[in-house]
């Protein structure tokens, strides 16, 4: 049953278009309240013109969350003495600065030293000294702990 | 690693690891390494997204080369 005012999607393929392409067209069916003045009290379906979306982005590749070992290769034995490890810190989440504080002291404990940037805004002025500075911060370590961690 | 090149682990919660890999996969850094958190994450309390820290840490810097 279409409840009132809502617009039915049906999801599935357009010809020309592969299975990795999502596509959503539209069936053109909308059932409406009764408009003032109308005393039959019947609700009314219109029809709209059907259209398809094509989303631009691709098809994630499928990992299972808790696997990861699949994420990064075994340990090297990676000396941090002397490394700038950069961590890239946010304005919204404290939950991740918390995190990055307890993982900031045991890097510094295996001799790295932590060079911590945060973000802001990424539009207007404030955006691109973002841009300038996340180049820089870049540059001046060695690798980077990006964290949002929201 | 690839000359002039970085090295980074990205890091997330659950609710944003797929799309954290879609948005790798995009830019052309897939595999990126990605220390995965629970969600939610922002509601616990201190001393428990603390204590997450720590349980994480052995992955953070497996995902760094290092030997725990």
């Amino acid at each position: 049953m279409v409840p009132h005012g809502a617009i039915v999607l049906r999801t599935g393929s357009v010809n020309g278009h592969g299975p990795d392409a999502a596509v959503t067209s539209g069936v053109a069916s909308v059932r409406c309240e009764p408009s003032i003045g109308d005393e039959s009290g019947a609700a009314r379906e219109k029809t709209m013109a059907r259209g398809f979306i094509l989303s631009p982005v691709g098809r994630p590749r499928m990992v299972a969350v808790d696997d990861r070992s699949t994420a990064a290769e075994e340990p090297t034995g990676v000396d941090l003495s002397g490394r700038r490890i950069g961590i890239r810190l946010d304005q919204m989440w404290r939950s991740w600065d918390w995190i990055a504080e307890v993982w900031s002291a045991e890097l510094s404990s295996r001799g790295a030293e932590i060079v911590p940037w945060r973000t802001g805004s990424r539009s207007g002025d404030e955006g691109a000294r973002m841009e300038r500075e996340l180049v820089e911060f870049v540059a001046d370590v060695d690798l980077a702990v990006v964290g949002l961690a929201n | 690693m690839v000359a002039g090149l970085k090295a980074a682990v990205a890091v997330c919660t659950e609710q944003f690891r797929a799309l954290g890999e879609t948005l790798a996969m995009s830019a052309g850094r897939q595999p990126l390494p990605m220390v995965t958190l629970p969600y939610p994450l922002d509601t616990r309390p201190e001393a428990e997204v603390r204590q997450i820290a720590i349980e994480y840490l052995p992955e953070l810097l497996r995902m760094l080369g290092v030997k725990a």
